[in-house]
């Protein structure tokens, strides 16, 4: 493969089928819980990339990933995904920090938790952004999920469905590139009176 | 304002969310038996079951019952589904699937296998079930294989049924645990005559005898050479083919230790049944068996008896089919014969055998085949695609005014390509004024983007002004753009440079943030290793910075450059130790085109390194990995 086909091939690469770019699909969901946003971000990764995950684990190049490989290695990335994350709710830059163990799923799916540091919100509706520099990185499709369909009295996070071409929520139609403004969540704190 | 965390509440709320979150495997199980036994066909339901992976499908076995032919059926499609996971690494299930690698890499799993294949002692198989074993329950199939192979009474229907899946799964190189034992069951079938004597069986464990690539069943391939039914000497040369190809055993020269071993143990094979293959190939007188000798000749691609065998069995033949499949096979050989047989596809050109001839000359563009190739481009007014790869392989300036007669009256745009691309081997003046001159005039992106990169390759007189104004020209296709930056390099004329100092100056003037953060991203990369190429002052750190900096496409982007420049950077070895596929990817080109001797000891522990050797020898998608790890520790042991 010529280099310079390859730059010109960059320029669809976000959108092309197969890459040697491994693309990852994520979920997200927020909640609010004892005072602190959460969020729970599910990657989940092709067969290749989880392979070569494992090859970066097993330090110690014995074809086993031990648990202390396994954590040491999870630690790391839930660090490394939190710098990513650019948080803002009601005008406030947040700090996103994991929260517990990184889950694995039969479907090469790994979820990390993460929260914020307790805010105060008044009651009202808040506005949210959460921007993922991962995504930079490894482009692939994303989706909101609804941590809970919460009663009109509760506290909620919503995502924001008001688009400005009046078809589409806002967070989808915010496509996944390789940039790492490219992904990024709008979303609304609503705190009952 | 009241402090959120007061609200106790909430963590009940986010409890409920999450335990309400979806209904249990046995509750959807029994939705489908529900279903199933009502009369309806839940597909949708039983894959996602199936996706729910190896616990699920447990909960689905207990639900299977003979007596329910339609529900048995569906609940084997989720076992089946569900099975697909076997084919990952035992580490991958033990991480992400504790279910899946208990049932398959543990002594516990035995027991658990079994209830999943408990269809296999019923009259009446459900059509689900072959699948279902061999992707979840291999070991009780395993075990059935083996008893059909001890049998003088064999259920002949069911092993028919079982052989393509079977043989689709191993061909897929899904099968990591017990490649081994189906190559042994394989061989215990065929030495059973009570199977082999039922003609459709025989025939179906050809194909699976092929599928397996099963090399212990040579013996059984090569005595079917000889029987008289023509159907089964088709697929037994078709099975010989695949047992003695490389590429079918997916490893060949060079691929780590176990791919050594491999090639020397099918190189003795191939020894062993060339006797045969040349007395078939030497008598046959069935078109179709002809017809997969000549496909399968390709497994001896340096053999000069079979390259003799296949020229006269051209000669032999007067079917047009025989006579092209015989021409393509010659274009992966070599085999000193091959002239003679283009020549000969050249004396009998109908129905197609001449285009397959002229492909085979651009494989092997050999002085001989020159006087009759450029002699044709006489003979048609029109542009012949063919014929132009072919003369463009044989670059030969005799060529050069053919092809410029056939560019002015061509309008087709694939067919121009396929005329700049011949132009761009063929050496002298005459050629490089005429792509110049394309490069200024054509105005279709594909062909200008083409243009860029031949200009990039191959120094064309005067094109530096033209790519400088491609480059600056805001109203011009990206993909072009972005080919004639990386042009730019090759050009130490003053417009190239005074060109890249300007994008390297001010990147934001010509490519605006109005394109898009990605795009303009791109463009400064593409800026930056151009100016690496042009040996700029600090482009080596200016590339340093973007590969630290950026995501695995940039720093694939980086490496490929480096790769096709020749030029080592400590980037490389950084690169080396990566976890992302594509910056591995580029690593091991970059490495092997710039310094593989300096490489060579990191390339051989990281190809031996346990999951990287996985996913080399896996059917994942790998871009040529294994290849690009053999060419370069090949290149650093030579030098």
């Amino acid at each position: 493969m010529k280099t310079a086909l390859f730059l010109s091939l960059l320029v669809s690469l976000a959108a092309a089928h197969e890459s040697p770019v491994d693309h990852v699909d994520r979920e997200f969901r927020l909640w609010v819980a004892e005072g602190r946003l959460h969020l729970s971000y599910r990657l989940q990764l092709a067969e290749r990339a989880a392979l070569l995950q494992l090859h970066q684990m097993d330090t110690d190049a014995d074809g086993r990933i031990s648990h202390a490989e396994r954590d040491a290695y999870f630690t790391t990335q839930a660090e490394r995904l939190g710098r990513g994350f650019r948080l803002e709710l009601a005008g406030r830059a947040l700090a996103l920090t994991p929260s517990s163990p990184v889950q694995c799923d039969a479907r090469l799916g790994q979820t990390f938790t993460f929260q914020t540091p307790q805010v105060a919100l008044a009651p009202g509706r808040h506005a949210g952004r959460l921007a993922d520099a991962h995504a930079r990185a490894y482009p692939g499709p994303f989706r909101w999920v609804d941590a809970g369909s919460a009663s009109a009295g509760e506290v909620r996070v919503e995502p924001v469905s008001a688009a400005t071409d009046g078809k589409r929520p806002t967070w989808l139609a915010v496509k996944a590139t390789t940039h790492p403004d490219s992904l990024a969540l709008n979303f609304v704190v609503v705190i009952p009176q | 304002m009241r402090p959120l965390a007061s609200a106790g509440v909430l963590l009940l709320f986010l409890t409920a969310a999450v335990l309400n979150a979806a209904p249990s495997d046995r509750e959807l199980v029994q939705q489908l038996v529900a279903q199933a036994d009502g009369g309806e066909t839940p597909f949708a339901l039983a894959q996602s079951i199936g996706e729910r992976g190896m616990t699920a499908a447990s909960v689905a076995a207990e639900f299977l019952d003979e007596r329910k032919p339609r529900r048995s059926q569906l609940l084997l499609e989720a076992v089946a589904t569900a099975g697909t996971c076997r084919r990952s690494h035992a580490e991958l299930l033990r991480l992400y699937h504790p279910a899946a690698h208990e049932l398959f890499h543990t002594t516990n799993g035995i027991a658990g296998q079994r209830r999943l294949a408990v269809a296999l002692v019923w009259q009446e198989w459900p059509a689900a079930l072959p699948e279902a074993l061999i992707r979840a329950a291999p070991l009780p199939l395993l075990d059935w294989l083996q008893a059909q192979a001890a049998s003088p009474t064999p259920s002949l229907d069911k092993l028919r049924q079982v052989c393509q899946p079977v043989g689709n799964w191993l061909r897929a190189r899904n099968e990591r645990q017990h490649t081994h034992a189906f190559h042994q069951a394989i061989a215990a079938l065929v030495a059973n005559p009570a199977i082999t004597r039922d003609l459709p069986v025989r025939t179906a464990l050809l194909r699976l005898v092929a599928d397996a690539s099963a090399t212990g069943s040579l013996d059984f391939v090569l005595q079917q050479l000889r029987l008289s039914q023509p159907e089964v000497r088709a697929d037994a040369v078709v099975a010989l083919g695949h047992l003695l190809n490389p590429q079918s055993h997916g490893c060949g020269r060079g691929c780590g230790p176990a791919g050594l071993a491999e090639w020397n143990r099918l190189a003795a094979a191939r020894t062993q049944a060339i006797e045969e293959f040349v007395r078939l190939a030497g008598v046959e007188s069935d078109v179709t068996v002809q017809a997969k000798l000549a496909a399968a000749a390709e497994a001896w691609p340096e053999e000069a008896r079979v390259g003799q065998a296949m020229v006269e069995l051209f000669r032999r033949t007067n079917d047009a089919g025989v006579r092209r499949a015989i021409l393509f096979s010659v274009a992966g050989t070599r085999w000193p014969q091959r002239a003679a047989i283009i020549l000969a596809g050249f004396d009998a050109p109908a129905d197609g055998v001449l285009g397959v001839a002229l492909q085979a000359v651009a494989a092997h563009p050999l002085p001989d085949l020159a006087p009759r190739t450029l002699a044709m481009l006489e003979e048609f007014r029109d542009a012949q695609p063919m014929l132009i790869d072919a003369v463009g392989a044989l670059a030969n300036p005799k060529a050069t005014p053919a092809l410029l007669r056939w560019l002015e009256r061509e309008r087709n745009v694939a067919v121009r390509l396929k005329l700049a691309l011949a132009l761009e081997k063929i050496p002298g003046e005459a050629s490089a004024n005429a792509l110049a001159g394309m490069l200024a005039r054509e105005a279709e992106p594909l062909l200008g983007e083409h243009l860029c990169r031949i200009a990039s390759r191959r120094h064309l007189p005067g094109a530096e002004a033209t790519l400088a104004s491609l480059a600056e020209d805001g109203t011009a296709p990206i993909t072009v753009r972005a080919q004639a930056v990386w042009a730019l390099g090759n050009y130490p004329e003053p417009p190239a440079r005074n060109c890249l100092a300007r994008l390297r100056e001010t990147p934001e003037k010509f490519f605006p943030a109005t394109l898009g953060p990605s795009l303009t991203e791109q463009a400064q990369v593409t800026i930056a290793l151009t100016s690496l190429r042009a040996h700029q002052s600090g482009a080596e750190g200016e590339m340093a910075r973007w590969f630290a900096t950026g995501s695995p496409a940039v720093q694939l982007t980086c490496l490929l450059s480096l790769a096709e420049l020749k030029q080592d950077d400590r980037v490389i070895e950084q690169a080396l130790h990566t976890g992302d596929f594509a910056v591995l990817l580029g690593a091991v080109k970059a490495a092997g085109a710039t310094n593989p001797t300096k490489y060579v000891p990191h390339l051989r522990a990281l190809r031996e390194a346990p999951f990287v050797a996985a996913l080399l020898t896996s059917g994942l998608d790998t871009w040529g990995l294994p290849a690009a790890f053999s060419a370069a520790l090949r290149e650093g042991g030579r030098q």
